[in-house]
C-alpha cells in the first residue's frame, strides 16, 4: 500500500514538474514573454488582437511589430514625449491616473494627415491608441508615447485587423471601409452598398433656434451652410453632380445637451440606389 | 424491486468497504458526488469578471470569442485557445508586475489534461478547457476529503460522516462553481480542504516524523501563494506547529517548529512584497477612501487623523475608476499626495483611535459574508439551453439558504459561532492535550476558528467593502467548516473521555492483586 502511495506520488510529482518545464518561459514567470521593448518607429504596424491589449489599465506593448503586409490591428503615426508632472515619477504611475493625465497627447489632427483625411472626412472605426513604455523602459528613462492609429470594430465576438499600410489610405479607395456612410439608416463603411455618405461638418444651433425654429426652417440651415461644405469635400460645386442632393440630419429636441448639432448627408437624387465607394475618392462621376 | 435489491447491495457493499477502508471509500464516493454535482445536467462554473486575464495569460492561452451582445459576466467562458501574450500584456493588471498564484500548477495540468484528454476523448476544442480544470480540482477535492476521513478522530463510520460534512461544503454553490473558474480562489480552497487533515494528523500523532510537520508546511506554503488575502491562515498553522515540541532536547524542542514558522511568516511577506503595485493602491484607496472616508460622520477629522491632505474630501466614499476619484484628478497633487502618506499602519492606528467605527465596518463585512456567493457572475456557460444571463446554479444551496436565513441575525449567528467554536476548540485542545483525539480535534477546530476571523478582518481592513460576495469566499469556506470540524472535536472529547476511563482502569488494575490463577496464566 504504501509503495503504491509513493508510486502515486512520484507520478504526482512527475506530471508537475514535467508540466512546470512546458511553461513558455520561466524567467518571465508571471508575465508574458519577450523583453519588454517598445517598437517606437513611425509607419511600425502591431498585432493586438485581443481586447486586454487595448485596454487603459494594459498601457505598454512590447510584442514585435509585424510588417504592414501582414494582418495587424494598429499602425504607429507619431512618437510624442512625456512632459510635465507625469514625467516626473520615477516608476510608472498607475494607468487611471497616466490615463487620465495623458489624455490628448496623440493628436486627431496628427493622425488625419498620416492617414491622408482631410477635416472635413468624416470617419469610424479609427481611434487613437496611446502606447506608454513599459515599467522597465520607465525606470530606465524612457519618456515618450507611442501613438497609434487603432482599427475597428472591436469587440469580444470579433476584432478588425487590415493588411494594408494605413498611411495615405483615406486618400485612396482602400481607405473607404473607414468613411461613414448609411444604408437603410443603418450606419455602414463606404465600401459597403449605401445611399448616403456623411460629410464631417457640424451645423450648431441654439437653444433659442432649437425652441422656435420649425423642422423645415432646421433644414434650411443646415442646407445653406452644407453647400460650401460639400463643395469642399467633393472638390467641385454641388452643380457638377447633377444625381447628388443633400439630406439633413436634425438636432435632437431642445434640452438634449448631446446633440444640439445637425449634420449633412449626401445621397442619390433618385432614392432607392445604392452605390458602393466614397463619393471623396472619385472625380466628378453618375452614381449607378 | 429489482432495483431497490440492487442499491441494497451497492449500498451495502459500500459500507463493508468503507468500514475496511474509510479513507480510500469516502475520497471515491467524493469524487463521485462533486462529478456529478458539477457535471451531471451540463457543467457550471463562475464566469470571468477579467480578474481571470492575469493568471489565464501565464499558460499562453485567451478567452475563445464569444458573441458582442452577450451580457458581461453573465455567462462561464471555459473555452480558451492557444495566445502569445508578450510583455506586461500579461501581468497583474498591465502594472508590470507578475501575478504569482500556485493557481498555476492545476491550470498547466488541465492545459495538458486538454490537450490529451479533453480534445480527445471530450472533443474539446480549446487550448484549454476550465471543464477539465475542474476534473484536476475534482480529483484533489476527493484526495483531501478522503485523507479528512483518515485523519479524523472516532470510529470508522463516524470518521467517513464528519468527512462528509466537509465534503458537502466543498460540493455547495457557494464553493463548488469556482473550481470551473480562471480564478486563483479553487487553489486555495483546495490549500485549506489539505490543510486540515495535515493538521489533525499532525496534532494526534504521538511520534513525530520530519513528515508531519513537512506536510503542513508545504500545504501551508502553497495555501499562502495560491492568494494575497491567504497570508491569514498563520493565524491557524503557527500555533498548530508551536503546539508539538519535538523528540529533541530540553530547550531545542521548539527549535524546529520556530524555524518552520519563521520560514512560513518570511515566506508570506515576501509574497506580499510580490502583488502589484497598482492592486496594492487599488486596496489601499478602496479602504480608506472608500471605507474610511465613505462611512465617515466627519471626513475632515478623518483626513486630519489619517494624516492626508483635506482636499481628498472630494474623493470620500470613491472607488479608483470612479468620476469623483483622487486618482483620475491630474490637475492637482491629491492622488501622489495620498500615495505618499496613506498607509495601513495610519489606517490601523486610525480604528485603534476610533475603535467604535469598527462596528460598522463589521457590519458590513457581515452583511458579505451573508450574501455567501457573488449574484453578478453567471454560473452557466451561454451554450447551456435555458439559462438565462446571471443564472444561479444551486444543486447545492444549503450555504446560500442558511447564510441568508442567518443574515438578519448576522451579528450573533457568525460571531457566536466564531468564538465559540475558538473557545470550544481551545478548551478541548488543552484538556485533552495529552490524547491525541481530542488535541488534534480540538486544536484544528480553535485555529480555524481563528483563521476566519482573522479574514474576516483583513479582508475589511485591507479592501475595505469592495466586492465583499467575493472577498468573504474564504470566511464563508470557514465558517462552514467549522460545523463538521465542532462534530469532529466532540468525537475527540468522547475518545477523550474513553481514553481517561480506559487510562484510569489500566493504572487501577495492577494496584489490585491478581488472583492467583490469573497471576498464574500471566507468569
Amino acid at each position: 500500500m504504501i509503495r503504491r502511495v509513493r508510486l502515486v506520488g512520484l507520478a504526482v510529482a512527475t506530471l508537475f514538474a514535467t508540466s512546470a518545464c512546458s511553461a513558455t518561459d520561466l524567467s518571465n514567470v508571471g508575465m508574458g514573454i519577450g523583453d519588454f521593448t517598445t517598437t517606437w518607429t513611425i509607419g511600425s504596424c502591431h498585432r493586438l488582437d485581443q481586447l486586454e491589449q487595448t485596454d487603459p489599465l494594459y498601457p505598454s506593448d512590447t510584442s514585435p511589430a509585424v510588417p504592414c503586409d501582414t494582418s495587424h490591428e494598429s499602425e504607429t503615426y507619431a512618437v510624442v514625449p512625456i512632459t510635465g508632472r507625469s514625467a516626473a515619477f520615477p516608476q510608472r504611475p498607475n494607468p487611471v491616473w497616466l490615463e487620465h493625465a495623458l489624455a490628448g497627447a496623440c493628436t486627431w489632427t496628427r493622425m488625419s494627415a498620416y492617414l491622408g483625411a482631410r477635416q472635413i472626412d468624416a470617419l469610424q472605426n479609427i481611434s487613437i491608441l496611446q502606447v506608454l513604455p513599459s515599467e522597465p523602459e520607465w525606470e530606465s528613462g524612457v519618456r515618450t508615447i507611442r501613438c497609434d492609429v487603432l482599427i475597428g470594430p472591436r469587440s469580444s465576438a470579433y476584432i478588425a485587423s487590415t493588411s494594408l499600410d494605413l498611411q495615405g489610405i483615406l486618400a485612396g479607395p482602400s481607405g473607404d471601409r473607414f468613411r461613414v456612410c448609411r444604408a437603410y439608416g443603418q450606419q455602414v463603411g463606404c465600401d459597403q452598398p449605401h445611399d448616403g455618405e456623411l460629410i464631417n461638418a457640424w451645423f450648431k444651433f441654439s437653444n433659442a433656434e432649437l425652441m422656435h425654429n420649425t423642422k423645415m426652417q432646421e433644414t434650411a440651415k443646415i442646407f445653406a451652410a452644407c453647400r460650401a461644405k460639400a463643395a469642399v469635400y467633393l472638390g467641385a460645386p454641388m452643380s457638377a453632380w447633377p444625381d447628388l442632393v443633400m439630406s439633413a440630419e436634425l438636432p435632437d429636441t431642445p434640452g438634449d445637451a448631446v446633440m444640439k448639432a445637425g449634420r449633412c448627408w449626401l445621397g442619390d437624387a433618385h432614392s432607392g440606389r445604392e452605390w458602393t465607394g466614397s463619393l471623396r475618392t472619385d472625380k466628378i462621376r453618375r452614381l449607378p | 424491486m429489482m432495483s431497490m435489491r440492487i442499491i441494497r447491495h451497492v449500498l451495502a457493499f459500500v459500507l463493508v468497504r468503507a468500514r475496511r477502508h474509510p479513507a480510500l471509500t469516502t475520497g471515491l464516493a467524493w469524487s463521485f458526488v462533486l462529478l456529478i454535482r458539477m457535471y451531471y445536467g451540463g457543467a457550471i462554473g463562475l464566469a470571468d469578471n477579467f480578474d481571470g486575464h492575469r493568471l489565464m495569460c501565464q499558460l499562453g492561452v485567451a478567452p475563445h470569442p464569444y458573441p458582442a451582445d452577450q451580457q458581461l459576466w453573465a455567462f462561464v467562458t471555459p473555452r480558451y485557445d492557444a495566445y502569445t501574450w508578450y510583455g506586461e500584456s500579461c501581468s497583474a493588471g498591465g502594472t508590470g508586475q507578475p501575478y504569482l498564484s500556485t493557481a498555476v500548477i492545476p491550470l498547466w495540468i488541465a492545459k495538458a489534461l486538454t490537450a490529451t484528454v479533453g480534445n480527445h476523448l471530450f472533443g474539446l476544442p480549446g487550448a484549454l478547457d476550465l471543464r477539465v480544470l475542474g476534473l484536476v480540482y475534482v480529483a484533489l477535492a476527493a484526495i483531501a476529503i478522503g485523507w479528512c476521513a483518515h485523519e479524523l478522530p472516532g470510529r470508522a463510520w463516524l470518521r467517513v460522516l464528519t468527512a462528509s460534512g466537509i465534503g458537502l461544503v466543498v460540493a455547495d454553490s457557494a464553493f463548488a462553481p469556482e473550481f470551473i473558474s480562471p480564478y486563483a480562489t479553487p487553489a486555495g480552497i483546495i490549500g485549506i480542504l489539505f490543510l486540515l487533515p495535515a493538521m489533525l494528523r499532525f496534532l494526534r500523532v504521538e511520534r513525530l516524523t520530519w513528515r508531519e510537520p513537512a506536510a503542513v508546511t508545504v500545504i501551508a506554503l502553497w495555501t499562502i501563494a495560491a492568494e494575497a488575502q491567504l497570508s491569514t491562515i498563520l493565524v491557524a498553522v503557527i500555533p498548530c506547529l508551536l503546539a508539538r515540541p519535538a523528540a529533541l532536547p530540553r530547550f531545542t524542542r521548539r527549535l524546529p517548529a520556530a524555524i518552520l514558522c519563521a520560514g512560513l511568516a518570511l515566506f508570506a511577506v515576501g509574497y506580499q512584497q510580490t502583488q502589484s503595485r497598482w492592486l496594492y493602491q487599488d486596496n489601499l484607496y478602496n479602504s480608506v477612501l472608500g471605507e474610511v472616508l465613505g462611512h465617515s460622520d466627519s471626513v475632515a477629522g478623518d483626513l486630519r487623523a489619517l494624516h492626508l491632505a483635506p482636499g481628498l474630501a472630494t474623493s470620500a466614499g470613491s472607488d479608483i475608476v470612479a468620476r469623483n476619484s483622487a486618482a483620475v484628478d491630474t490637475n492637482t497633487a491629491l492622488y501622489p499626495d495620498f500615495l505618499a502618506h496613506a498607509s495601513y499602519s495610519d489606517e490601523l492606528s486610525f480604528y485603534a483611535a476610533h475603535p467604535w467605527r469598527l462596528l460598522g465596518v463589521a457590519d458590513r463585512g457581515l452583511d458579505g459574508v451573508s450574501a455567501a456567493r457573488p449574484d453578478y457572475l453567471g454560473n452557466y456557460p451561454a451554450t447551456s439551453a435555458g439559462h438565462p444571463a446571471y443564472a444561479q446554479e444551486c444543486r447545492v444551496c444549503v450555504v446560500e439558504a442558511a447564510f441568508t436565513l442567518a443574515e438578519p441575525l448576522r451579528w450573533i449567528v457568525f460571531p457566536a459561532l466564531w468564538f465559540g467554536a475558538l473557545v470550544a476548540g481551545l478548551v478541548l485542545a488543552i484538556r485533552g492535550r495529552k490524547r491525541p483525539a481530542g488535541r488534534s480535534a480540538g486544536g484544528v477546530l480553535a485555529a480555524v476558528a481563528a483563521a476566519t476571523i482573522a479574514q474576516f478582518w483583513f479582508v475589511m481592513l485591507t479592501e475595505g467593502g469592495n466586492d465583499l460576495a467575493r472577498n468573504m469566499v474564504f470566511t464563508d469556506l470557514g465558517t462552514c467548516l467549522l460545523g463538521p470540524l465542532l462534530i469532529a472535536a466532540l468525537v475527540g472529547l468522547d475518545l477523550s473521555t474513553e481514553t481517561d476511563s480506559a487510562q484510569q482502569l489500566e493504572i487501577a488494575v495492577p494496584l489490585q492483586q491478581p488472583e492467583p490463577a490469573v497471576a498464574e496464566a500471566m507468569r
